[in-house]
């Protein structure tokens, strides 16, 4: 297992490098830079460059990568160009938010995807099995904002059950109650893509399993149907779940940025949005690179905990 | 082999109403100078945010342009960027896919790591980015997803091409003495036409889909050209969402359809040139 785990963890190290790498060189791909944004649009051309020379700008491309890398690697991702503070404590101060908003979301997707998925495998070609792939089709055919309009404009403004946006009502007692009502639609907008590909995921492989000798023997010693589907066949039908999971974070989080934008979720989505409006490039180039690094030990963790349970994995 | 395949397409009833409704959508996007009762430019003075008329029969923006008319010009622009965005990236996915999985070893090693840092980024994340810095427009819209979208198909084609090389065909190709070029495109290429067509129609789905989400962030296609994400920025104020559907309404649903018709169509290839599916 040691083994299986430090060369998986191995392998992540030059993704992570290019990751860098990539951030770095689109955004010094940039048009225009701290300068143009910072200085008097009256500043000479030496002002500029005496100004460029102070903030480092005029060193080789790669001299500034070594640097910025260092600095990233001791937690220093810079000052925002715009409000002159910090980008890391500004950065945290958002991803509570979007964390609390994908993890909801994961919440509906399994408590939803995982019994609908069992539900139709079982029940392989009936008129059910049939609703819900065309309305799988459907959830990952659906673009996400326009569900999101749709939901506002039923539950918050004809029918007024769900306020429409932010995180809590303004000036409210940010009470857990107040969280939640906010949080129910934008949760169940980023959720259904990956409920949809849950639910398929969870057919096709309760089907395989099924289909699997261990599961005819343990029919034919007898055992009532329940007990071979929930103690026999869904323990390693689930198995993929744990790589699926891993898989879907990057979309998980593209999602976010976008259902963030719809309910005005004060969260690492906004924040990027809002920089990118602000040509503010250390609170782009940080979003960007915190989001791929997360993308990346998603993955890891998920191989590892793939091989924890299942040990078949360790193997190959 | 194909005539089974299509035979097998036909018999798969939400895949041919896909490509029916496709087909239709095409047909607008071509027609669309034809058919649309209006320019899709053109300000009616008389009627500002006007609900659905005789006049305008989808209604009016806010500033009187016939939503029917952008509604039917807008199909093209989305069309395009599906058709497009997925060419290129199933062009370089299938090219680079081909190439690793044919030769494997360390060059197989490279281009697997260097799709796992494209796909380290969060799709969307990447492309608002590389857009913000290259300016938004239907070209670089175009060119950015292309250019980030091509490791989905180059995964699934290399795996493809795993199997196909270990099989008797390849090494009767190669007893005959045809180059390495030869087998990878003449011999391998239309046994890997499935997943590569399976791989496009992907590709063309969340193509429009993301064209649809930059334009609502006001990071895609630009006004006045209409597209069917950019149409449905107005809505982000709760009063238009509120009081003018019919400037939302038809934008989301075109949308919607359009992506659903698509996916509809790529399970119907996949399902017709997999003939595991049917045993």
């Amino acid at each position: 297992m040691i083994v299986f785990a430090l060369r998986r963890a191995a392998i992540t190290i030059p993704v992570l490098l290019g990751v860098t790498l990539i951030t770095y060189a689109l955004i010094n791909a940039a048009p225009g830079n701290a300068v143009t944004m910072l200085a008097d649009p009256l500043a000479t051309e030496e002002n500029r460059r005496a100004m460029e020379h102070a903030l480092g700008l005029d060193a080789p491309i790669w001299v500034r990568y070594v640097l910025w890398l260092g600095q990233i690697l001791t937690g220093n991702f810079g000052y925002s160009y715009v409000s002159n503070q910090p980008v890391l404590p500004l950065m945290l101060s958002h991803l509570p938010a979007t964390l609390e908003l994908m993890a909801a979301a994961l919440l509906i997707a399994y408590v939803v995807g995982i019994p609908l998925g069992v539900f139709v495998a079982v029940r392989q070609y009936s008129w059910y099995d049939y609703v819900t792939t065309f309305f799988a089709f459907v959830g990952i055919s659906t673009p996400s904002f326009f569900l999101g309009l749709v939901l506002i404009y039923v539950f918050a403004l004809q029918l007024n059950w769900l306020p429409p946006s932010g995180q809590y009502t303004l000036g409210g007692s940010r009470s857990l109650g107040d969280l939640l009502t906010h949080l129910v639609m934008p949760a169940a907008i980023l959720a259904l893509n990956y409920l949809a590909i849950t639910v398929r995921y969870v057919r096709g492989s309760v089907l395989e399993v099924l289909g699997q000798d261990y599961v005819r023997t343990a029919r034919s010693k007898g055992l009532r149907e329940r007990l071979v589907l929930y103690r026999h066949a869904l323990r390693n039908a689930l198995l993929p779940i744990i790589t699926l999971a891993g898989l879907q974070v990057p979309s998980l989080f593209a999602g976010a940025v976008i259902t963030e934008q719809v309910f005005a979720w004060p969260g690492m989505g906004q924040f990027a949005i809002q920089a990118i409006g602000a040509r503010d490039y250390p609170v782009l180039m940080s979003v960007t690179f915190v989001s791929a690094t997360l993308v990346v030990v998603g993955n890891l963790v998920a191989d590892l905990l793939y091989g924890v349970a299942d040990p078949r994995v360790r193997l190959s | 082999m194909l005539r089974r395949a299509a035979a097998r397409f036909l018999r798969h009833r939400l895949a041919v109403a896909g490509a029916v409704f496709l087909l239709g959508v095409t047909l607008v996007a071509v027609l669309a100078s034809v058919i649309a009762p209006h320019s899709p430019y053109d300000v009616d003075v008389t009627a500002f945010r006007s609900p659905p008329s005789s006049a305008h029969l989808l209604g009016s923006d806010l500033i009187g342009r016939d939503v029917l008319s952008r509604l039917l010009y807008a199909s093209r622009v989305s069309l395009s960027i599906g058709i497009l965005a997925s060419t290129i990236a199933v062009t370089i996915g299938t090219t680079l896919g081909a190439i690793a999985g044919f030769y494997r070893g360390p060059l197989d090693a490279v281009l697997m790591r260097l799709t796992d840092m494209v796909l380290a980024f969060p799709p969307l994340v990447i492309v608002l980015v590389v857009v913000s810095l290259v300016g938004p427009s239907i070209g670089s819209v175009i060119v950015v997803l292309g250019g980030l979208t091509w490791p989905t198909s180059c995964r699934i084609v290399r795996a493809t091409y795993l199997s196909l090389r270990e099989q008797e065909f390849t090494l009767a190709a190669r007893v005959v003495g045809a180059r390495d070029r030869a087998i990878i495109v003449r011999h391998l290429l239309p046994n890997a036409l499935g997943p590569v067509l399976v791989a496009a129609s992907l590709g063309a789905a969340g193509a429009i889909l993301s064209e649809a989400a930059l334009s609502f962030i006001g990071l895609g296609v630009q006004p006045p050209t209409p597209s069917w994400g950019n149409m449905l920025v107005d809505a982000q104020s709760l009063t238009i969402l509120r009081t003018m559907p019919w400037i939302w309404v038809p934008p989301g649903l075109a949308i919607l359809l359009t992506v659903l018709a698509i996916n509809f169509v790529g399970d119907g290839i996949r399902d017709a040139l997999d003939p595991r599916s049917w045993l």
